[in-house]
């Protein structure tokens, strides 16, 4: 049998049939892997690669913009005024405030921490516990971990 | 006629390498093998330094372990953080003395979970991925490194003695390839004498305390519920903890259960955002967020949304 | 902690370039993005170089990427750019039809085949998976992203649209054919027909 459909509320209403979502979740139902440490530290590395290139480029870009609209010598004379005079404005290694990581990310953090602290130690003392055991603030209560540290 | 007979060598060359790979898979099943059926019969007394490593980097201490088959004693030499602990495990229960306490602390043991990941790891697919090389010496004795790359779930390097089937040195790695901690022997004496070692833990005096107790003093403290997972479940209540973060009141237990598996249970005093969490929960790894009488419980763990979900269920108070 | 302050935050750190923030948007979305440059280029390693790709662009160009769309709309647009470049330099052919329909003016005109089957029926074991699998990978270059960002994203058609620059019309007709072939490929499972091999779909 063949249907035609030829307007925009007929393709809605084909796209609600039960077969077409039924498709639909089996589509989303499909696993996603994901990928191995070895991929994750090649892109890690050129990320920082990268980051590398954009602090020079910052640097590059700051003395370059002040001498655009001068001539060379006036540009010069800028950017050794420039570099002499206000050298701490360069961002040479800018490390922008660390925001504090959302409590979901650190909920994941800390499952995968408690998988990993046995994987280490075994029957020996675990991370949390060498933490909080050595540290002399927390002596009194011991289940007190300061574990979003680890 | 040249081109027409290269496509054979090159056959048996990829044939070759892929049985190589193979053959190297499994030397390095082998050797997890013998490790693991050796576990409950290896007697050593050896020293071995541990190390964690995290963001703020890494903290090494040192452990002088005896094992005598399931029985297992760790101290901790003069002039150490944790000097005057001692751990014990039994093959049934742990247990964990603190000096300063004058407590002993009583939790399911843990000596043979690392053993469980193993024995999953070369019943899965996932054993072509191990290989195997020489590791040098460890404690003056020859080596061989079995290396796993996992691909769902975090990496080790282990430097297997051949003789003692013992993991002499081993690393961990987390998800994102980053070393998590390790340790390495140093010294390793497989014919010690264990006359006067006391591997049961009794210590006059000493008050023992359960994870549920630890529970409900943090709940007590935090003014959160003492929400737990019931033991129908077949989950053990391993640990509890708090973090100390002023934005984050929360109760942290560990649970599982005897086939290894692995559950969090979060009791937290904020809301958090479920499509936030199965947004960062990576791999295998699901979550399962709801509210009890207005508090805020999330479960996490290597099992289906679906079991969370019904687990959830089972948390009373 | 609100949610999307949580993220606008650490969007802006990404804007800035910040690596460490990066590193945590990279956590967000690299198995959903290499999932979908996976289903698009076919070859494995293709799609590990295509994702590393998509991320480094990502990085280089956040200090521009304005907010007009979402970040996660962005991201894909970057993907789905690198992945039919990708296609065209392994010089893909495009497939042959085998389905009709117009969709170029929004007014579409689709001939639907009636394939009976039941798919409350159908759990997703690995064999069912590895026929889906096969059958997105049969479809052509212009429904397959349509199905993965609808379907697996759960996007908005007015997102797709957007993403992709084509009317929303469009985006509904490439739906519904990329799912009335899949549920073909299905029909033939279940069936137990030979699962097609790669004839294609094609616009």
């Amino acid at each position: 049998m063949k249907e035609r459909m030829n307007s925009r509320h007929d393709l809605d209403q084909l796209l609600n049939a039960e077969a077409q979502q039924g498709v639909a979740k089996l589509v989303r139902d499909l696993k996603d892997e994901e990928p191995d440490m070895a991929w994750r530290a090649a892109l890690s590395s050129k990320i920082m690669e990268q980051s590398v290139a954009v602090q020079r480029r910052r640097k590059f870009n700051f003395f370059l913009k002040p001498a655009s609209g001068l001539a060379l010598a006036s540009c010069l004379a800028l950017v050794v005024v420039v570099s002499t005079q206000r050298p701490q404005t360069v961002p040479s290694n800018p490390a922008p405030a660390v925001a504090s990581a959302s409590i979901e990310k650190l909920i994941i953090d800390e499952h995968q921490n408690v998988a990993y602290a046995t994987d280490v130690s075994g029957v020996g003392l675990a991370q949390p516990e060498a933490n909080y055991e050595r540290a002399p603030r927390v002596a009194d209560d011991p289940i007190l971990v300061d574990f979003f540290q680890l | 006629m040249t081109c027409r007979w290269l496509p054979i060598p090159l056959s048996i060359a990829i044939v070759s390498a892929a049985v190589a790979q193979g053959s190297d898979a499994q030397r390095a099943a082998d050797l997890i093998r013998a490790y693991i059926n050796n576990q409950s019969k290896t007697r050593f007394h050896g020293e071995r330094e541990v190390t964690f490593s995290g963001s703020k980097g890494s903290q090494s201490h040192v452990e002088v372990i005896r094992k005598d088959g399931v029985r297992v004693r760790v101290d901790f030499p003069a002039g150490s953080p944790f000097e005057g602990q001692i751990i014990v495990e039994n093959g049934k229960e742990r247990r964990h003395y603190l000096p300063a306490r004058n407590e002993i602390r009583i939790q399911p043991v843990r000596s043979d979970r690392f053993v469980q990941r193993l024995k999953r790891l070369i019943q899965s697919s996932d054993v072509s991925r191990l290989t195997v090389t020489d590791g040098g010496e460890v404690a003056g004795m020859p080596t061989q490194m079995v290396e796993f790359r996992g691909q769902r779930e975090p990496g080790f390097k282990l430097w297997i003695e051949p003789k003692s089937k013992l993991i002499v040195k081993r690393q961990i790695y987390g998800p994102n390839q980053e070393i998590i901690g390790g340790y390495t022997f140093r010294t390793l004496n497989f014919k010690p004498s264990f006359d006067g070692i006391d591997f049961g833990l009794s210590v006059p005096g000493a008050k023992t305390t359960r994870p549920s107790d630890e529970l409900a003093r943090a709940a007590s403290k935090l003014g959160l519920p003492a929400l737990q997972l019931d033991r129908s479940t077949k989950f053990t209540l391993e640990f509890v903890r708090t973090p100390e973060r002023k934005e984050a009141k929360v109760i942290i237990q560990g649970y599982f259960r005897a086939d290894d598996v692995q559950v969090t249970l979060f009791i937290l005093g904020q809301d958090v955002n479920p499509e936030m969490l199965k947004r960062f929960a990576k791999g295998p790894v699901k979550t399962y967020a709801w509210k009890v009488n207005g508090v805020q419980c999330v479960l996490t763990g290597e099992v289906g949304e679906e079991e969370l979900q019904r687990l959830s269920t089972q948390v009373k108070a | 902690m609100n949610d999307l302050a949580t993220e606008s935050a650490l969007i802006d750190r990404c804007r800035k370039q910040d690596p460490k923030a990066f590193a945590d948007f990279i956590d967000l979305y690299q198995a959903r993005v290499l999932g979908f440059v996976k289903r698009m280029v076919e070859n494995s390693e293709d799609a590990a170089d295509v994702t590393q790709e998509v991320f480094i662009r990502a990085y280089q160009n956040f200090h521009r990427f304005d907010q007009r769309s979402s970040v996660r709309t962005w991201l894909f647009r970057i993907a789905h750019n690198l992945c039919i470049d990708r296609a065209r330099k392994t010089d893909r052919r495009l497939k042959t039809a085998s389905l009709s329909y117009s969709d170029e003016d929004g007014d579409e005109v689709i001939d639907v085949q009636d394939t009976r089957w039941e798919p409350e029926t159908m759990a997703l074991d690995n064999e069912l998976a590895t026929v889906i699998e096969r059958g997105i990978g049969e479809l052509s270059e212009k429904l397959r992203p349509v199905l993965l960002l609808h379907d697996r994203e759960d996007m908005a058609y007015e997102e797709i649209a957007e993403l992709l620059q084509i009317p929303v019309g469009t985006v509904k007709s490439r739906l519904f054919l990329a799912r009335a072939h899949l549920q073909q490929v299905l029909t033939n499972y279940w069936n137990g027909d030979v699962v097609p091999s790669r004839k294609g779909v094609t616009s």
